[in-house]
């Protein structure tokens, strides 16, 4: 198990947010969105993030993405701490973690071709760094062969994604992560919106593509069967504070928290 | 106490209404609470005109739940608004709805205005947009009791208190002038659900009421609305996408795919067996706790097809393990799984012919 080399460390993360002022003269408050959360991640792994609403999931998935910087802690990917980095060091970094959010519909731009939207990471990230530009061709065949990862085929790059439906789409947003080759997936309840049979086939792909490229994800969901699934460890958030962690099976076969427990039990049709 | 025959506000709807009795001489205890024969609805899109509804048949009891499951697209959402009287203009609908009795296709938009809200009420997925932002929560509960019952403003606060004490909202009192963004989003669900009850309808229909929720409210939720379904004795028709959710809510499921009702049993029964190719895709497509991690679920090939491209036959056709050509050219008949059974109210239905390879194999 040490041998397995650590992705990604979180230690002692917070995030607060300023609430309104009510008058200029009243000291600011703060809304502690995180609070003191810590975790390692190994490569190839798989950790879920479960909670409800507003309790720090998606901010936690916004920091780790470097999407915003934390008010405490730090977030170390690769062994570099990633706040520290320099503007092109980042960028650098970047192609090494990418994103993957909930809605397909909204996620995507509209008025791009699906070829655009796919290669738009490796020229923004990859080659924005070397200096190289990338040729028509060689971005042609990358963006296919990634649609082709994904289930697509190369013809659908010529296409706008209205004409696709919320599963294909959701294939098209992975297709775009998985581009630059990267080595973890930050997924946000990427099938909360799909329909159960398409749910079951994007769920199947992200397992398929990490048995084969041995792909980390944090997986933010707020459906504890789907983490189950997928996840080899979990963390359990309320109020942006971790309640509870551990291994996925000790957590879903013997609950500790009462908050765990709750939310085991809210499941519908479990029983 | 509570009026059940709508008021009449103005006399020219009066004497409209003369030709029309929801509650003409018909006994109770005979008819259904809700009768819906042979619905179909077409609508006209970019393409052409379509048919989204394909022939809905149910009943439903006074006091009875009733489920229906399908993914996106399938028109359960569609056989709600249709029962509701609140499709667009251009839709054509076809066959009969009839609400103890009273036919409601053939109603004018002025009577139907009168049914809805006062007889059959309805709770929509997503509360934030469903609430008028501008208005207190008080007077957005007393507008069905002033209009339906012609209540006066202080009554019908007095009343809107009693209704959201019995949703059980916490502070009621204080929250009566509150607007809805101040409240969270199972809170404003509860203030969904007593606008709904105000009137006491004899219906009310649940268009997925807690997919917008967390799991743990959306447990409350359900429990409430189950609770006071029985308290009141209404017909509860519950559309969801989720079949966990179907076992614990209601007792009799009708399964809906393109359009049409593909299978339809006594929850109990349908959980033990599954016998649509259809229902059990979806079965065996959703996740579980307890799976092994890394298990790969089963999937059903394919994705909903668009309604313009629905095939003149079973719509499932193309995505079936067990299909043959013949499927996508006639829409199979309902026929029941015991064909010793064949009570339309109890028995098992399953819109396949050839369900039973499906049985074989397995």
């Amino acid at each position: 198990m040490n041998t397995e080399k650590t992705l990604l460390e979180v230690r002692h993360l917070g995030q607060q947010y300023p609430l309104p002022k009510s008058s200029f003269l009243v000291k600011a408050t703060h809304l502690q969105a995180l609070k003191d959360v810590s975790f390692k991640l190994k490569a190839g792994k798989s950790l879920g993030i479960v909670g409800e609403s507003g309790s720090g999931k998606s901010t936690l998935a916004r920091l780790v993405m470097a999407l915003e910087k934390p008010s405490q802690g730090e977030v170390i990917f690769k062994g570099q701490k990633l706040h520290e980095l320099c503007a092109a060091a980042m960028r650098e970094m970047r192609r090494d973690f990418q994103m993957v959010f909930q809605d397909p519909y909204g996620s995507l731009d509209p008025r791009q071709k699906v070829l655009h939207i796919v290669s738009e990471p490796l020229h923004s990230l990859t080659h924005a760094v070397s200096g190289q530009t990338l040729g028509r061709v060689e971005t042609q065949d990358r963006a296919a062969s990634a649609l082709a990862e994904v289930g697509l085929r190369s013809s659908d790059l010529d296409k706008y994604p209205h004409e696709f439906s919320g599963g294909q789409r959701q294939r098209i947003a992975i297709a775009r992560a998985l581009i630059t080759r990267p080595s973890l997936i930050v997924a946000d309840e990427p099938v909360s919106a799909l329909d159960v049979s398409v749910q079951a086939q994007v769920l199947n792909l992200m397992m398929d593509l990490q048995d084969r490229y041995g792909l980390s994800y944090v997986f933010v969901s707020h459906d504890l069967a789907v983490v189950n699934l997928m996840c080899d460890d979990v963390i359990v958030l309320q109020q942006g504070q971790v309640v509870e962690s551990g291994s996925s099976d000790a957590i879903f076969e013997n609950a500790q928290h009462p908050y765990t427990q709750a939310l085991l039990a809210a499941v519908p049709g479990q029983r | 106490m509570i009026c059940l025959i709508p008021v009449c506000q103005g006399s020219a709807e009066r004497v409209a209404m003369s030709s029309f009795n929801p509650n003409a001489d018909q006994p109770l205890n005979n008819t259904p609470l809700l009768s819906v024969r042979d619905l179909r609805v077409s609508l006209q899109t970019a393409q052409g005109q379509v048919d989204a509804l394909r022939g809905v048949n149910f009943e439903m009891q006074r006091g009875e739940t009733l489920g229906l499951i399908g993914e996106s697209g399938c028109g359960k959402s569609l056989t709600a608004l249709a029962i509701m009287g609140l499709l667009p203009e251009r839709a054509q609908v076809l066959g009969s709805v009839q609400l103890n009795g009273a036919e409601l296709t053939t109603l004018s938009d002025a009577q139907l205005c009168q049914m809805r809200g006062a007889r059959m009420a309805m709770i929509f997925q997503e509360p934030m947009t469903a609430l008028n932002p501008l208005h207190p929560i008080w007077k957005q509960i007393a507008e069905p009791l002033q209009l339906h019952q012609g209540m006066s403003v202080t009554a019908a606060k007095a009343r809107a208190l009693e209704l959201l004490e019995r949703v059980q909202l916490p502070r009621a009192r204080e929250r009566l002038d509150a607007y809805p963004h101040q409240l969270s989003g199972g809170q404003r669900q509860r203030v969904m659900i007593s606008m709904a009850l105000a009137c006491q309808p004899d219906i009310l229909i649940a268009d997925e009421p807690t997919t917008a929720l967390d799991v743990t409210v959306q447990k409350e939720v359900l429990s409430l609305i189950r609770q006071l379904v029985s308290e009141d004795g209404m017909g509860l028709l519950l559309i969801s996408h989720d079949l966990g959710l179907m076992r614990e809510q209601v007792e009799r499921v009708m399964v809906m795919y393109g359009g049409a009702v593909v299978e339809s049993a006594n929850t109990q029964d349908l959980f033990e067996m599954r016998a649509h190719p259809y229902t059990r895709g979806l079965f065996a497509a959703r996740p579980r706790l307890g799976l092994k991690r890394g298990t790969r679920l089963q999937t059903i090939p394919g994705h909903v097809p668009e309604i313009f491209n629905w095939p003149q036959g079973c719509a499932f056709a193309e995505r079936c393990p067990i299909a043959v050509p013949s499927c996508a050219v006639v829409l199979p008949a309902l026929e029941p799984v015991r064909p010793t059974v064949t009570d339309p109210l109890t028995a098992h239905w399953v819109r396949c012919p050839i369900w039973q390879t499906l049985e074989a194999s397995a």
